[in-house]
């Protein structure tokens, strides 16, 4: 059986500024809560160049994207 | 006004101050990027743009940020060529706040950011929030019973000091001495020295370094011996290669911390005490509604935030918006003008308290020296307003102060680099 790669999307809530700058870059994917901390609202609701500048121009590196492998 | 009455005025001039969004609003919804004629310095006003910059540090360095129109006057000589990025490196010693973290470039700031990460965040202000009010209340306690106070002096000068300080872990017994070193000699319910407000802390070269000597000694304290604040994070943090860092290197960040974001908080909280003492509706609509105080904070950020601009340099010829920006170019970065850029805010002038994205403006910056210490500087203004209008039933300008409502004076901090009034007389009446 093929497996899938499948990309998740990581928030640390200790470090998330609330700066909300996900929400520019893949604003179909990020949201922020009633604290401004940032979350994920579809994993895959913007392309994935965007969600890229999402989570590279985090200014806390709150953000971090994980490989992981589905059966 | 046109492009021809644009070029006739020199955006330093201080006697803009009162009113900076004339100019600063042609040229955000006509030229977004613009070299003014006077200094030669390329004016940066539109959004987008504005993001491009502060997304290219690579590109537009934050060396020169607080050096004024004109950092070659500072610099032994002008190299040719168009990348510049080695000379200004070797040459920053020249430039002010050059051991600062808001003058460094990746990579050698992304190590130095790493020592703040986490450490002031919506989370932990949330889990503090209760001791945030407990301050409030406090300072609050002091300016109430006499009707009427000064802001700045009687409230949010003392009050955002005893924030960071409670935060960081400094003991009360210190602040008094801090203040005294940084030429500031106010405490709770103390008005400063007459001629103290005019002083931004970012004048002149490492002007944080009266602070070095006494962080330096609390990190190694708190290296010895941890306790649950700010400090005891900042001296515990490791550079991202995962060495220690010299307790000096901490020290120059806590100063930072510390000294540097008060100024900027206290000038919001009056831009957003003095537009709710001067519209009683929209008082009366934020004492209904305090869950709207949040976003009000936000369009007061957009419209007039403390800061109206800053500077990067050019260390490689590039282009932006058309216009060609030679290595070597001095740019005007103005946040204040891009919160008010059309194309990204409709009608941008106008003050809407619950305007939609309002929070797409860059009054904190944008990329990586987003401005750390927002999250606080947003709790501090919510809930000093939530808990003035609970404490309330009327807040008004002294007109004895600013004059009559069709006359108002207010007197501004005569820098093009921050907007916001110098004092704010206020009369309260409390709620029994």
């Amino acid at each position: 059986m093929a497996t899938i790669a499948h990309r998740e999307i990581r928030v640390d809530r200790t470090l998330c500024m609330g700066s909300g700058q996900c929400c520019w870059y893949a604003p179909n994917t990020f949201d922020q809560d009633d604290e401004t901390v940032a979350i994920v609202i579809d994993p895959q609701g913007d392309p994935a160049d965007q969600i890229n500048a999402a989570v590279n121009g985090c200014p806390t590196r709150a953000l971090s994207l994980v490989e992981t492998e589905e059966q | 006004m046109d492009i021809d009455s644009i070029d006739g005025i020199d955006y330093t001039d201080p006697s803009l101050a009162p009113d900076p969004y004339r100019h600063l609003d042609y040229l955000a919804a006509h030229c977004p990027v613009y070299r003014e004629p006077h200094h030669g310095v390329v004016m940066v006003t539109g959004h987008e743009e504005a993001i491009t910059v502060l997304r290219s540090p690579d590109v537009f360095s934050s060396a020169t940020l607080i050096a004024g129109p004109d950092p070659w006057s500072l610099l032994p000589e002008r190299p040719e060529g168009d990348d510049i990025t080695e000379f200004v490196n070797a040459h920053r010693e020249y430039l002010p706040q050059n051991d600062q973290i808001v003058t460094a470039d990746p990579p050698v700031h992304t190590a130095q950011r790493a020592l703040l990460m986490g450490l002031i965040t919506p989370k932990r202000l949330k889990e503090n929030e209760e001791f945030i009010w407990r301050l409030t209340d406090r300072q609050l306690d002091y300016i109430l019973p006499r009707g009427t106070a000064e802001l700045m002096a009687d409230y949010a000068q003392p009050y955002t000091l005893l924030i960071i300080a409670d935060l960081l872990g400094v003991p009360e017994e210190d602040h008094a001495m801090l203040l005294a070193r940084r030429g500031l000699g106010q405490m709770p319910g103390t008005r400063p020295a007459p001629d103290a407000e005019h002083k931004p802390a970012t004048h002149g070269h490492n002007t944080l370094e009266i602070f070095y000597d006494y962080f330096s000694a609390k990190i190694a304290e708190r290296r010895a011996r941890p306790r649950g604040d700010v400090l005891t994070g900042m001296a515990q943090a490791l550079f991202p290669d995962g060495t220690v860092p010299e307790p000096i290197e901490v020290a120059r960040i806590a100063s930072n911390l510390f000294a540097a974001g008060q100024e900027t908080t206290v000038r919001l909280i009056a831009t957003a005490l003095r537009r709710i003492a001067e519209e009683p509706e929209l008082q009366a609509q934020l004492r209904g509604h305090p869950d709207q105080v949040s976003r009000f904070v936000e369009e007061t950020l957009r419209t007039e935030g403390p800061i109206l601009g800053e500077y990067r340099i050019a260390l490689k010829t590039t282009e932006l918006g058309g216009v060609k920006i030679p290595a070597g170019t001095q740019v005007f970065l103005s946040n204040g003008a891009a919160n008010r850029d059309p194309r990204q805010f409709e009608c941008p002038a106008e003050f809407r308290a619950t305007r939609e994205n309002v929070r797409r403006h860059i009054a904190f910056g944008h990329g990586v020296h987003t401005c750390p210490g927002a999250p606080l500087a947003r709790s501090e203004t919510r809930i000093t307003i939530e808990r003035l209008l609970e404490r309330t039933t009327d807040i008004r300008v002294n007109e004895e102060a600013h004059g009559p409502a069709n006359a108002r004076r207010y007197t501004y901090l005569p820098t093009h680099m921050f907007h916001g009034i110098a004092t704010l007389h206020l009369d309260f009446t409390v709620k029994d």
